[in-house]
Parts: structure tokens; C-alpha cells; sequence
């Protein structure tokens, strides 16, 4: 097979036997099981891997997992196309396709690279300064279009995601040295432990030339996850991010599945609620920043190392390593066994000690004291300019410039420690100038930093410091079993010093961010125009602001605003580290919160009997009800008014189980429910009902309904279909915590009793035609009464109350035999022309009948005065929820909006529902009032409507316009009583 | 997301809960002889103070009871949490 | 008279009342149960009229406890649902009724208003606890544990039944039953964890 040049011949974590084959912009390519994106397209050869945000740069590999701010891809097409990946994290599949973001046709040409050309031109706040005038909203869709990122699927993703709840009592992130030293003291100890660690497998950044407790790092790995995994108490999680940590110590995890034993689920979000937590989640090292410090083949010296130990790529032919501290010794030893010429250690230190003397004598070239002033190159670096540091501050000494020609440039300014959960956790940390890097400092007791996370970069050290923490995290959660001792590895060298940024550069090209295309020249400028603040500049270079959140950015950034303000880094502060700690995808949040699932609906006994006879079911408050009965594919409309005729002339079933029906009672249960409502119900007879309205303090109505008696301390109070819960709560609020020494017992039974209402001029008819004991004549049971009895052989409460205007059964029976009555009353109702009607039907009845209904006819502002019940409250002296507010001048304004009837002049005009009442049709100017319900009445041969309208009782017969969309109609307002004002029908 | 410790059920997370506002407060009355203004403290004006700050919760999806929980409204520390009965040590306040 | 039925009826086709059986997690409706919902602030009067015609204790808080064919699951401080054969409801009903007729008692028939779903297998705690916060192990879960809570952005009584086999019952409210069954067949279908703790 072609490809794969730069592939070593031996070595590395990949497997060999499995090639895989993957596209790249368009281009076919091949790597190996094991690889990720980003050594494959390095084994390949790719070196341009991206285009920058701002100026279109080309762009490389810099780092070699989730610190990468470069190669940035939107992974395959369709529904599954995810944007903004990290090649460095992709782990590579057969027939993967990806390509870059942020440019056109490709990253190797892009057709935006002249942009380039204009750097000098866009520095910080560029686009601010810019684009002012006339709006910046009139130039954005365009900028974003030039700078954007990858793009988001149009269509639903067909991943499943799921979500994860668990407990336990030491977290331990991180699976490096630190992480897995961590995870074993604990399990041994006897905690429930959980390990999350996001690369595919556990290690971290173990090399493989390490030995641990005398054997291969490896091996020693190995045999602590094996250990790990068969613990009863212990949870392996790889491929798992700890992006986030929460109130209470709530870490939330992103799982990433790997199919295909995944089964279509994609992600897994974890909330864990730990009751200790061990950061070992390692550190990342830092770029140098000095001019063309960007141009592809320019790493970071852990990268590349990375690449060449674990995924057996040579990033290179011949390397120059610049380095503030000794890790990077350890990166050209390891390049060289690959077979890449180091053409020199660049080492920032004067004396760099024993790591240098060991290099030298291994035949590699170390020169001290040097620093990096410019990268030469176009597509790819070709050399390095380096000068020895002077005696001057800022300056290098005379004639000791050098070029050195390489095509890999390794950087190491250091490493900085990956402590987002702690500083999450509130955790505060503090500035080691030593380590240059900041620390965990005080803390919350629960968190426990590990390894590299708390600075300590040597092996020996993440051991013994992690078993340390792991030991420590399970005795807090008193778990104190013997946990054995630490492993061991040897002594290793791992001293750095503070080495930001180059000072004699040309600092406009000098790189600080390099996925937000922020220079040293840009922050110059901003600590120019007085930002001082480090939140301030920030958000105006946009430094760290990228996906990447500044992962390799902000402590140089850092840096060299302390140098620029001549303060100090612990002076300037730190930014927020707000989560997440990596992206998360929105699936992941969504979990399986999609689709049928978005938001529970609930069903009623009848349910199934609805949707076999052509129901057609819509959500109402929660509830999954008929909005009318299709029948034999009639028009919408029609199959309403045959709905409403039945109701009118003859008679109809209702479903109204969701009607909430609340038990009340106990010796004080009249007192209370007396506060409760509006409406007195002290004086409420045995066997009667009430209709009241109920209040919140601040006397506006919250629900309405019927207050029913069944015994002098028994009341069966009636709901709205969506204010059951609510009004329950309401009533146990109140009882709990103002009254407790009201002796009354609540019980919401919604559920436990169906609901079915036979209204129309032949209801009392049909149910004369059931068994029944119940006294069915008007004057032995009057409308607004409640019996109880039998009805076929079994208990029911029935109550004569409705919504219709029509003589009404609500015949409350036990949920289980609700179908079967419902299918009762159609057989023997069926010579009558009984007919189901629904909610659509329903609505129009009770609008031309003039009944408000709550929460459509009131809004928030509604008080019992403004739907024409204020005379009420001076006949009632007790007080009631909500009585002092309507005693306000508030609620006595004149001009308030209230509940009116409005007939438009053309008859056969149905007014739109929120359309606004006007005075005056040519100004058009001030509202005064809106319609809230309206409907054709076939009953009274017009149409007619509800209303919210200031002032509106006093202007009965007055003329107003009616405003919708462009359209006026002329209207009037009128009383609501249109139909049968009298009653009749409805006391019959 | 709070985990809060229900003095009836134990330790629960938040979405089970409800928070009811800062106790105590108390209700004025009989209305007629309430002030406009004694009125108006009690629907709008809390102490919102920065620090710990007693108040009630329910616990909702669980044993239904109303409760007190003294909480910092600055690190959402939660210092005990006891039953609307119980009387709460100053020193908690 | 009228037919009746269970509140999980319309959801079970041919008389099967298994909704998801795999390997290792199986989800039946349970049927022939009886549910009255007990209220009293007078513990001792209850306690003495449930000793005589069930032979039940009051169970501590977040537990059960169960007699022959009854069981009795703490709700809330003034709250319990005695589980009892449907046939026995009635007369239950009323014979607890007339023993607390001298002290406020509410002794409310629950039956048709309650839907129990049991789960059962080692999967349990993996399938509930992607839509439950309570830790439901079975070692923090135990046998005799009942607990109130949120499961599938619904309102549940969950209630481990037995030590053996490991199952976890599931009690929601009847309106809520499709959306149980339906979420729960979709959560069973995620591919399992790992065997863990």
C-alpha cells in the first residue's frame, strides 16, 4: 500500500494488521487501528491540517489530544456530521471522511488565504471599531460567514444519547500514573470508585520505555485496570470527559461510545454525585510565543514525542527543540530513536544542569541561554532564528544570532496543570513562579490534586502522589481498608523555569492564541486603549475565547499582560474556568429528552377508546385529549359543528377525567377551603356545589371551579384539567405552612375517578336509561348538586355541573370502568344521537355561552372584579388568599382590563383571537384590548367573541374596531350572556 | 444541581425539591388592618442577603413536606435543614 | 355491571402484561392488585385498626412492610398505601373506615389510579438510573425500601420487593402508564454498563 511515508517501521500502540481507510478533504488516505485522525494525516504527510480563524493561516498540528487549537474538523455528512472535532481526537475508523473548517475548497488552497494580506489591518477589536455604522447587526451574517467554524447538521440526529445517574464515593479523573495510583488506593481501601479517563485507553502519558514497580509501564497499567475492572467497587469509564463540576460536588461526565458495540448510542452524560474527588487530570504544555511561532511544523514537544512513541509517526526529518525546562529532553530522545535528526536542544535556561550533560553525552547539541526570536517558512517552518539572551533585558547579544534549519520545531514554555474541576469546585489557586504555573491552592476539603494537576510533572512524584490522594479520598469517605503501599518508579528530572514569550519579535505575528488568531501585538494594543482588567482584555483580543477555552493560550496571555502592565502574574488574576472542560455535544445535553419523550403527556381511561373512533388527539395542559372525532373523514370544521349540535339538540359524552378533583377533609375543612376560595363556602349545603374562583395573594384568579359537599366535613373540590397538581400543592403549602392548626386531610384522586359528562336537552333521558339509585328529577337533584349512588351496579358520584350551558351529568365513576360506561351511554344514547364531542367543541359551547375560562379569558394581571364577580367580596367577611391585594387602588382602577363580550358587525366575521380592541381605526395606536376567545355560533347564527377590554363592563354597546394583522373590523362590546341568559336549559 | 438533605427522606437532589422563599415571614392580618405599605413588604420585600439565608423547600417528589434549610446564598452551602416544627439553633442564622 | 379494568389495560395485547423480556431485564405489568391510600394524623388508631384487620406494623420512613399478601409503603409523615388483593380492597376499605370513624381518616381506594410496573434482572439500577437520581443499588436500595421520587420526569413510588430475585417495582399514576411503558421498553434497549458495584 502507498501512503504512510512517515509511518516507522516498528513500534507504537497502533495495530498493524488492521489498515483503515479515511478521506481528508477529499483526498483518500490510509492509517492503521489505533490511530487517531491527526497521526494518520501525519503518517500521511498532511501537514496543513486547518486554516486560522481570523486570517486564514495555514495551519498545523500543534498538539496531539484535546489541547489541539488547529486541526479543527467537521466529521462526515448528513444528519451525522458533527463539526469542530480535534483531528487529535478522532479516533480513526474504516471509511472515515472529515475536512477542515474555515476555509475553501480546502485547507491546502483556501480561497480566503489573501485575507492573510490584511493582518496589519484587523487588530484587536477590529470588528467593533469597524463595523459601528449604521449597525453591527447589518455586517455580522457576513463576518460569521468568513470566520465561522464548521457547520451544524440540518437534520435530526438519529444517535441515541443517553443519560446516567450515579453515586460514589471517590471520583477519581484522570487514568495517567497519578489517576491510576489514585483509583487503586481507593478501591483497596474499599470505596466505590470510579475512574473516568477521556482517551481510549487508560495510561496517560505513560511512555512506554518507563518502569513501574519493576515492570514495563505498560504491563503495569495493564494489570491495574484489570485489577480495576474486576473490583466489585471499582467503575473503569474511558473515553470519558469530567467536563464540569456542580453545585454539591456533581461532576458531570461525557461518555463517548465506540461502535459498534454501542449499539447506536453515541453518548452517555453522567451526572456522578462524588462524595470526594482526585483531579489527576495531568497538565498541558504551553507553546512559546515568538514571531511565526504558527507555521505548520511548529509542536509542541510533548506532541510530538506522542506521535512518534504511540502512534509511530515521524513528525519530522530534522528537529530543533526549544524548551524552558527538562521534559522536552525526553522528547528529543525519544524523536531520535525514531530516527529524527536533532539538530539542536534549544534550552532558554543558561545553566540547564543535568538533563543538558546527559543529552550532550548522548551526542545531541545543547545550546543554552538561547531563545527563539523568528520562525522562517511559508507553507511549513524551514528554520528557526534563536539568539543568545543578553545582558539587557529585551535584548540578545550582539552577533549571536543563529539559524538553524529544521522542518520540526518542538516548543516547550513549560506545562501547565489541568485544574478547571478544582477552580470549578471554587478551589483558589495560586501563581508557583518556580514551576511557572498555577496551583491548587486552599480548596474544598472534598477535592483531592494529583500529579502533573498539581504541578508535580516527575512519574515517581504522580505516584506516590496519587496513591496518596486515593488514600486519603477513600478515608474521608470513611472507607479504611489497607490499601497496601504506593508503586514506585525511579527518580527522574523534571525542573522547568518561566520562559513566555520572546521579547524582540515582531509581536503582530507573535502568537498567543492560536485558534482565536490573537498576537502579542494584540494584547499590546489592549493594554495600549487602558484594558486593563484581564476579563476585559480578554473578551476584546478574544484570547482563550476559542473552542479550545485558551487551553494553551491563557497562561502565556497571562504572562505577558503581567510583563506589559509591569505587575506580576498572581497581580493580574486569572480567568474563569467555566465548563466545559472540552465540548460537549448538545445531543449529549439533550439526552433522550427528544421526541415522544420531550416532555411526558399523560393519558386518560379512555385513551385507547379515543384513538380507535378517529379522535384526533393535541397536548391540553399536559394531557393527551380529544381535540374533535374525525368520524368518516369529515372537514375539521364540520365534524365540530355536528359536535355542538349533538350537544345543543340532543346530547353528548365528554371525557373530562383530567378534571382535577381534590378531596378535602377533617372538622376544619369548611374554614379552609373558605380561604381558599373567593367564594364563600362556609355556608355551602350538604349535597351542593359551588362555583368559586381561587386566588394567589396577589388576588389575581389562578384557577376556577366547583366546590362540591359531600358531607358536613367532606368536599370534593373540582379543578381545572391542568391545575390539579398545582392547586393540591397549593392547598398542602398552606395547610403546612401558614395554618397548621387547621385538622383537614387533602387527597388529590384525579387519577383514581374517570370523568365523563353527558350534557344536552336529552342527557337526564339517556341516563334514565342506566340502572341507577340516584334520583335523576330536577327538584330532587338540581343543577349544582352532587349525589352519590350506583349507576350499572357501580359507585359513582355524580354531580350536575358543565361547561356547555346545556342540563349536565358529570358522572364521576371509578377510572377502571370508564370505558365500558362511556361505551354504555353511546349504545343506549344511540336512537337519541348521542355523539363524543372534544375539547374543540367544547371551547366554542362554553364561548357562546359567555363562560370565561381561566387562563384564556384572564391573564396575569385578572382579578375577580375584572370578570365581573367584584360585588362578591363585600358580601363575604372572612378573609381569603388574595383579599388584601384586592382592597389595592390597583384594583380599583377604572380603566383595567376586563372580561367582555364582543360581537363583530359582519356576522359571518369570526374576530382573530389575540387581535387588539382600538378606539380609533386610523391611529391605530393604543390597545386597548385583545380578544381571547372566538368562535362562529351556529346556535345564536353568528359569530361571536370573548375579550379582555379596559373599562369594558361600563361599555356595554359601545363601538370599537377590531385590529389584526393589517385588518380592521368594526365591533361591538356586548354582554357575554348570549345564550340561554336565562338558564333554562341549563336548570332543566 | 444542590444535593439537599430532606429531614424526612435523606439526602436528594434538587429537582425533587421546590423552593418556597425566605422564612420567616410572616402573613399580616386581619386584612382591614393591614397598611397598603405592611401589605406590599410582605408580597415583594425579602432580605436577600448575601450569606446564609434561612428559608423553605418542599420536597416535592418525594415526602411532600415543607421544611427549612439554611443555605448561603454565596457557595449554595447548605448548613442544616430541619422540619418546619423544629425550632432551628440561632447560632445556624 | 360494567367491565373493568386495570390501568395498565390498554397497554397489554393479548392478555401478555410483559413489556420488554431480555436476557437480562424483564418489565411486567403487575395485575390483581388492590391500593388504598391511607391518611391520619392519629398513628396509634391507625396502627391498632390496620394490626386487626391486616396484621401490619407502620413501617418506618422510605420503607415497607408486608404480611402475607398485604404491604404497606410509607408515603409521607401522615401518609401510607396498603398493597392488598383486589378482591379484599372493599371490604378493606370498609372495615378500616368504621375503625377510624372517630378520628380524621381518610381511607381512599387508589386502585384504578395507580399502575405498578415491576423490573426485573441485573440491568434494574443501570435502566432506572438513567432517569432517576436516587442511588438504586442494590446495596443502598435494599429489600423492604421504598422511596418516593422522580423516574422519567414522572412522579414514582419505587419499592424493592425482595432480596431474590432483584426487581424493583414501579408505581406511577395511571394517566402516566404509557409514557412509563414506553420509556422504559426505550431505555432497556440502551446497550448494558458494565457489570459495576
Amino acid at each position: 500500500m502507498k501512503g504512510n511515508e512517515w509511518r516507522l517501521a516498528n513500534g507504537g500502540r497502533i495495530d498493524r494488521t488492521r489498515p483503515l481507510a479515511f478521506e481528508f478533504d477529499g483526498e483518500r488516505y490510509w492509517g492503521f487501528a489505533g490511530d487517531t485522525l491527526a497521526s494518520a494525516l501525519l503518517a500521511n504527510g498532511v501537514r496543513i491540517v486547518g486554516r486560522s480563524f481570523k486570517l486564514h493561516r495555514p495551519r498545523g498540528l500543534v498538539g496531539a489530544w484535546c489541547e489541539e487549537p488547529n486541526g479543527i474538523v467537521q466529521l462526515g455528512d448528513g444528519a451525522r456530521t458533527t463539526p469542530n472535532l480535534k483531528a487529535t481526537q478522532v479516533e480513526l475508523r474504516d471509511g472515515l471522511s472529515a475536512r477542515s473548517v474555515n476555509c475553501w475548497p480546502n485547507a491546502r488552497s483556501d480561497a480566503f488565504a489573501p485575507l492573510q494580506l490584511l493582518g496589519r489591518l484587523m487588530p484587536a477589536g477590529f470588528y467593533y471599531k469597524t463595523f459601528m455604522w449604521p449597525s453591527w447587526h447589518m455586517f455580522e451574517p457576513a463576518i460569521r460567514r468568513a470566520a465561522g467554524l464548521g457547520t451544524a447538521p440540518r437534520e435530526p440526529d438519529p444517535d441515541r444519547y443517553e443519560e446516567r445517574h450515579e453515586q460514589c464515593d471517590v471520583l477519581v479523573v484522570g487514568g495517567g500514573p497519578a489517576g491510576l495510583a489514585a483509583a487503586l488506593a481507593a478501591t483497596r481501601a474499599g470505596a466505590r470508585v470510579i475512574l473516568a479517563d477521556d482517551r481510549p485507553a487508560l495510561g496517560g502519558a505513560l511512555q512506554e520505555t518507563k518502569r513501574i514497580d519493576g515492570a514495563a509501564a505498560l504491563a503495569w497499567t495493564a494489570a491495574v485496570e484489570r485489577e480495576l475492572r474486576t473490583a466489585p467497587n471499582a467503575r473503569v469509564l474511558t473515553r470519558t470527559t469530567a467536563f464540569g463540576c456542580y453545585d454539591h460536588n456533581l461532576i458531570a461526565l461525557s461518555e463517548k461510545l465506540s461502535e459498534p458495540e454501542s449499539a447506536g448510542l453515541r453518548e452517555r452524560l453522567w451526572h456522578v454525585r462524588a462524595a470526594e474527588v482526585v483531579v489527576a487530570a495531568g497538565a498541558i504544555e504551553r507553546p512559546i510565543v515568538f514571531a511565526d511561532n504558527d507555521l505548520p511544523g511548529i509542536m509542541l514537544a510533548s506532541a510530538a514525542m506522542t506521535y512518534a512513541a504511540q502512534y509511530a509517526v515521524r513528525p519530522g526529518r530534522r528537529a530543533v527543540i526549544v524548551t524552558s525546562g527538562d521534559s522536552a529532553y525526553e522528547a528529543a530522545s525519544t524523536l531520535q530513536t525514531a530516527g529524527v535528526e536533532i539538530a539542536a536542544i534549544v534550552d532558554t535556561r543558561a545553566e540547564p544542569g543535568e538533563a543538558a550533560s546527559l543529552a550532550r553525552s548522548a551526542g545531541i547539541r545543547v545550546m543554552a541561554g538561547y531563545y527563539p526570536v523568528r520562525a522562517h517558512g511559508g507553507r511549513a517552518v524551514k528554520a528557526i532564528e534563536i539568539g543568545q539572551i543578553g545582558a539587557a533585558a529585551g535584548r540578545i547579544n550582539e552577533g549571536s544570532a543563529r539559524r538553524l534549519e529544521c522542518d520540526l520545531l518542538c516548543v516547550s514554555g513549560g506545562w501547565t496543570p489541568s485544574v478547571h474541576l478544582f477552580s470549578q469546585a471554587k478551589g483558589q489557586l495560586r501563581y508557583d513562579p518556580e514551576r511557572a504555573a498555577l496551583l491548587p491552592g486552599p480548596g474544598p476539603k472534598s477535592f483531592h490534586c494529583a500529579g502533573a494537576a498539581a504541578g508535580n510533572l516527575a512519574l515517581h512524584h504522580c505516584l506516590t502522589d496519587g496513591f496518596a490522594a486515593g488514600r486519603e479520598a477513600a478515608k474521608a469517605a470513611q472507607a479504611t481498608r489497607d490499601a497496601g503501599r504506593s508503586p514506585t518508579t525511579d527518580v527522574e528530572l523534571a525542573a522547568t523555569t518561566a520562559f513566555w514569550a520572546s521579547p524582540q519579535s515582531s509581536h503582530r505575528k507573535a502568537w498567543v492564541d492560536f485558534q482565536n488568531d490573537v498576537t502579542r501585538g494584540d494584547l499590546e494594543l489592549a493594554v495600549r486603549e487602558n484594558l486593563r482588567s484581564v476579563e476585559h482584555v480578554k473578551r476584546y483580543t478574544t484570547t482563550g475565547m476559542a473552542v479550545d477555552q485558551g487551553k494553551t493560550s491563557n497562561m502565556n496571555a497571562l504572562a505577558i499582560l503581567a510583563e506589559l502592565t509591569g505587575t506580576s502574574i498572581p497581580q493580574v488574576g486569572n480567568t474563569t474556568f467555566r465548563p466545559p472542560y472540552d465540548p460537549v455535544t448538545l445531543g449529549s445535553l439533550a439526552g433522550r429528552h427528544v421526541g415522544a419523550f420531550y416532555h411526558p403527556l399523560r393519558r386518560t381511561p379512555l385513551d385507547r377508546w379515543h384513538a380507535a373512533h378517529g379522535a384526533v388527539l393535541e397536548d391540553f395542559g399536559g394531557w393527551l385529549r380529544p381535540a374533535w372525532y374525525a368520524g368518516e373523514r369529515r372537514h375539521r370544521d364540520d365534524c365540530i359543528r355536528a359536535e355542538k349540535r349533538a350537544t345543543r339538540t340532543a346530547v353528548s359524552l365528554f371525557d373530562g377525567s383530567p378534571l382535577g378533583k381534590i378531596e378535602v377533609r377533617g372538622p376544619d375543612a369548611a374554614v379552609f377551603l373558605n380561604r381558599m376560595y373567593y367564594n364563600g363556602m362556609k355556608t355551602l349545603a350538604v349535597g351542593r356545589g359551588r362555583y368559586g374562583l381561587m386566588l394567589n395573594e396577589h388576588g389575581i384568579i389562578i384557577d376556577d371551579g366547583v366546590c362540591l359537599r359531600l358531607a358536613e366535613d367532606h368536599f370534593l373540590v373540582s379543578t381545572t384539567s391542568g391545575g390539579a397538581g398545582r392547586i393540591f400543592a397549593g392547598f398542602e403549602e398552606w395547610l403546612q405552612c401558614e395554618w397548621p392548626d387547621l385538622t383537614v386531610l387533602v387527597t388529590n384522586v384525579t387519577s383514581a375517578w374517570g370523568n365523563i359528562a353527558v350534557a344536552g336537552p336529552r342527557a337526564r333521558e339517556l341516563l334514565e336509561r342506566l340502572e341507577t339509585d340516584i334520583d335523576l328529577e330536577p327538584d330532587a337533584f338540581p343543577h349544582l348538586s352532587i349525589r352519590c349512588g350506583r349507576l350499572e351496579g357501580v359507585p359513582v358520584r355524580i354531580a350536575r355541573v358543565g361547561f356547555t350551558g346545556e342540563l349536565s351529568f358529570e358522572i364521576n365513576i371509578p377510572a377502571g370502568y370508564t370505558t365500558a360506561l362511556w361505551e354504555r351511554l353511546l349504545a343506549k344514547g344511540a336512537d337519541l344521537g348521542v355523539l363524543p364531542i372534544g375539547i374543540e367543541a367544547l371551547q366554542e359551547l362554553r364561548t357562546e355561552k359567555g363562560y370565561l375560562h381561566v387562563g384564556t379569558d384572564t391573564d396575569g394581571r385578572s382579578i375577580p372584579a375584572d370578570v365581573g364577580m367584584g360585588a362578591l367580596l363585600a358580601k363575604k367577611s372572612d378573609d381569603f388568599v388574595g383579599r388584601r391585594s384586592l382592597e389595592r387602588s390597583d384594583a380599583k382602577r377604572p380603566d383595567r382590563l376586563q372580561f367582555v363580550g364582543l360581537e363583530a358587525q359582519d356576522p359571518g366575521t369570526v374576530l382573530p383571537v389575540g387581535a387588539h380592541v382600538i378606539a380609533d381605526a386610523t391611529t391605530r395606536n393604543a390597545s386597548q384590548g385583545y380578544v381571547t376567545s372566538s368562535c362562529m355560533s351556529e346556535a345564536l347564527g353568528r359569530s361571536v367573541a370573548l375579550g379582555l377590554v379596559q373599562a369594558g363592563q361600563a361599555r356595554t354597546g359601545e363601538a370599537v374596531h377590531v385590529y389584526s394583522s393589517g385588518r380592521t373590523f368594526p365591533a361591538r362590546i356586548v354582554s357575554p350572556r348570549w345564550y340561554d341568559p336565562e338558564g333554562h336549559r341549563l336548570n332543566a | 444541581m444542590l444535593q439537599i438533605t430532606c429531614p424526612c427522606c435523606g439526602p436528594r437532589d434538587e429537582p425533587e425539591f421546590r423552593w418556597g422563599g425566605e422564612v420567616p415571614l410572616v402573613r399580616p392580618g386581619p386584612p382591614e388592618q393591614v397598611s397598603d405599605e405592611a401589605w406590599a413588604e410582605y408580597l415583594f420585600t425579602r432580605d436577600n442577603p448575601k450569606g446564609f439565608v434561612r428559608e423553605r423547600w418542599l420536597h416535592a417528589l418525594g415526602c411532600r413536606q415543607w421544611f427549612v434549610v439554611v443555605r448561603s446564598t454565596v457557595t449554595h452551602e447548605i448548613r442544616a435543614t430541619t422540619r418546619l416544627t423544629d425550632t432551628l439553633p440561632e447560632a445556624l442564622t | 355491571m360494567l367491565e373493568h379494568q386495570q390501568p395498565f389495560a390498554p397497554l397489554i395485547q393479548g392478555g401478555d402484561t410483559t413489556f420488554v423480556a431480555m436476557s437480562d431485564i424483564q418489565m411486567t405489568w403487575l395485575s390483581g392488585w388492590g391500593f388504598l391510600l391511607l391518611q391520619s394524623p392519629s398513628e396509634s388508631a391507625l396502627q391498632d385498626a390496620l394490626m386487626s384487620h391486616t396484621g401490619l406494623r407502620l413501617p418506618a420512613p422510605q420503607t415497607v412492610s408486608t404480611r402475607g399478601d398485604y404491604a404497606l409503603l410509607w408515603l409521607t409523615p401522615k401518609e401510607w398505601l396498603l398493597a392488598a388483593p383486589a378482591s379484599e380492597t372493599e371490604s378493606l376499605q370498609a372495615a378500616l373506615t368504621r375503625q377510624m370513624a372517630t378520628c380524621l381518616a381518610a381511607v381512599i381506594d387508589m386502585s384504578d389510579a395507580l399502575a405498578v410496573c415491576e423490573l426485573s434482572g441485573t440491568r434494574c439500577a443501570d435502566v432506572l438510573m438513567s432517569g432517576c437520581t436516587l442511588d438504586l443499588h442494590a446495596d443502598t436500595f435494599p429489600s423492604g425500601r421504598c422511596s418516593r421520587t422522580g423516574l422519567a420526569d414522572i412522579p414514582a413510588i419505587l419499592w424493592n420487593p425482595a432480596r431474590e430475585p432483584r426487581a424493583v417495582r414501579c408505581i406511577v399514576d395511571r394517566s402516566h402508564a404509557r409514557h412509563l411503558r414506553d420509556w422504559l421498553a426505550d431505555a432497556a434497549g440502551c446497550p448494558g454498563l458494565p457489570p459495576a458495584q
